[in-house]
């Protein structure tokens, strides 16, 4: 009698079925959305144009300093994104030379058996 | 050591010693028009600098990171260009002879040279002796009918530590692997 | 960029498995907040797996899929289509998620014991394999696991994958095949008793 092997596929996307995250997720969810207003939409845009056009001093070296501090943040994320990738990148190189050495290992211990 | 370091590092004694005006780097093809037909692709180039901002986020805590880590010290650049296809001759062995061609350079030497009929490829492995007697590169190349490898390691690099490292990623040895 | 965005790539055939929702998103974008809990219920069960299976710690994941509702929700007017509603929420979900991910110091590769019980829906044909399989994907590296998960939780292909995380295709088929791999090893050697 054979044994029908399971199809790895298959199996993977009944194991993976999304799961319901709780009877309360929504509630929370719109919980926040009507404590927080959308965004202006385009048509309200002079309002948010008129608090620019006139800072003050104190306004104009606070959104100076935020906007050093974004750059800052920016610059930063961008080092760390650029530092994991390039982890990811040296970790496969080595993965490809171990693999392939490791070809040459098996296949000089299998003709010295002979 | 045992003996097949012994006869490995014999080898290398015996090989002549590179310039010092050459690089351990190799000029490898541009592989671009096989992208479209690979069903694989890995193309990494990491210079020292990118090297060591790698090892800057490597941590030391899982097994394969920490001995990463380790060999990574002693290297320069790595250089790696690797397609799997799904069907014959779908590249030019004369890509792969330009690259061989660079290692026929003083200071390079072919280590081994095996035929692996289980992945269906030969596999090459060179080393370079820089002007101190170290080893300052190395160079697998690996190509079948339906795929190729060129790993080019600008520096110094432990054979055996990088053998063992595939063992610490969780990926199977290929003795255990299914093919 | 999405699948199916009108004038760019091939728009897929299935368009009507959208249509009741898209009623939903034109009205949840003139700020019927019924419609947008709608789209919340709708997407919920994907939005949090997502975010569970790739952080695996359920407080956060909560957290991370409810933020990327309210993100949602700040955005609708950036919404073209349910299919672009689709297409967004996934890809949100996997890009924060994976940002999280390469913020904190480590990330344990093995250590079964570290992954958190997480309750598996109820399975009829072989619980077993299907818990080692799920724990399995839940240890791959951040990225396999992000390719993993949108194909066979998400039903994507490769392209679709690609576009998502901005990835080459062939990086996402090099992915799936050696995620594949390691899959079938590491289940067959649990079921068999000894360590991966």
């Amino acid at each position: 009698m054979t044994e029908r092997k399971p199809d790895l596929e298959e199996e993977l996307r009944r194991a993976l079925r999304p799961q319901d995250p709780g009877t309360d997720f929504t509630a929370a969810v719109m919980r926040e959305v009507t404590r927080t207003p959308r965004p202006p939409s385009v048509g309200s845009f002079s309002a948010a144009s008129r608090a620019i056009r006139s800072p003050s001093l104190r306004m104009s070296a606070a959104l100076a300093a935020s906007f050093i501090a974004a750059v800052g943040v920016v610059r930063w994320d961008r080092y760390v994104h650029e530092g994991f990738e390039a982890r990811e990148q040296a970790l496969e190189a080595l993965r490809v030379a171990s693999q392939n050495l490791n070809v040459v290992h098996r296949v000089v211990q299998e003709s010295e058996k002979i | 050591m045992n003996a097949r370091h012994s006869f490995l590092y014999a080898l290398l004694l015996l090989a002549p010693l590179a310039s010092p005006a050459q690089s351990a780097r190799l000029t490898l093809p541009d592989f671009s028009q096989l992208e479209h037909k690979a069903t694989e692709m890995v193309d990494i180039s990491l210079d020292a600098s990118l090297l060591r901002l790698a090892s800057r986020f490597m941590g030391q805590t899982t097994p394969e990171e920490k001995a990463a880590k380790e060999i990574l010290a002693g290297i320069g650049g790595i250089y790696v260009r690797s397609f799997s296809f799904d069907s014959e001759n779908a590249y030019s062995k004369a890509d792969i002879d330009k690259v061989r061609r660079q290692l026929s350079a003083p200071g390079w030497s072919r280590l081994v040279t095996v035929r692996s009929h289980r992945e269906r490829q030969d596999v090459d492995v060179y080393m370079r002796l820089g002007s101190k007697d170290d080893i300052d590169g190395m160079v697998i190349v690996a190509y079948g009918p339906r795929a190729f490898t060129i790993v080019n390691i600008v520096g110094s690099v432990d054979l055996e530590k990088l053998r063992q490292l595939e063992g610490k990623f969780g990926v199977p040895l290929l003795e255990l692997g299914e093919k | 960029m999405y699948p199916g965005q009108t004038g760019t790539m091939e728009a897929p055939a299935a368009e009507s498995a959208f249509e009741p929702e898209e009623a939903n998103l034109v009205r949840a974008r003139d700020g019927d907040t019924q419609a947008f809990a709608m789209l919340v219920r709708t997407h919920q069960r994907s939005v949090f797996s997502l975010a569970l299976r790739l952080l695996r710690v359920p407080e956060e994941s909560q957290e991370l899929a409810q933020d990327v509702f309210l993100q949602l929700h700040r955005n609708l007017g950036r919404i073209e289509s349910a299919r672009h509603l689709h297409f967004w929420l996934r890809r949100t979900v996997s890009h924060r998620a994976i940002d999280r991910l390469r913020r904190r110091a480590r990330e344990p590769f093995d250590a079964v014991e570290s992954v958190p019980e997480i309750e598996m829906p109820h399975v009829d044909a072989d619980p077993i394999l299907e818990r080692n399989l799920y724990q399995s994907v839940v240890e791959l590296p951040p990225m396999a696991r992000a390719v993993v998960l949108l194909r066979y939780q998400e039903d994507l292909d490769p392209t679709e994958i690609a576009t998502m995380l901005e990835l080459p295709i062939n990086t996402v088929k090099s992915h799936l095949k050696r995620s594949l791999a390691l899959l079938r090893w590491r289940c067959r050697a649990l079921q068999d008793g000894e360590s991966p």
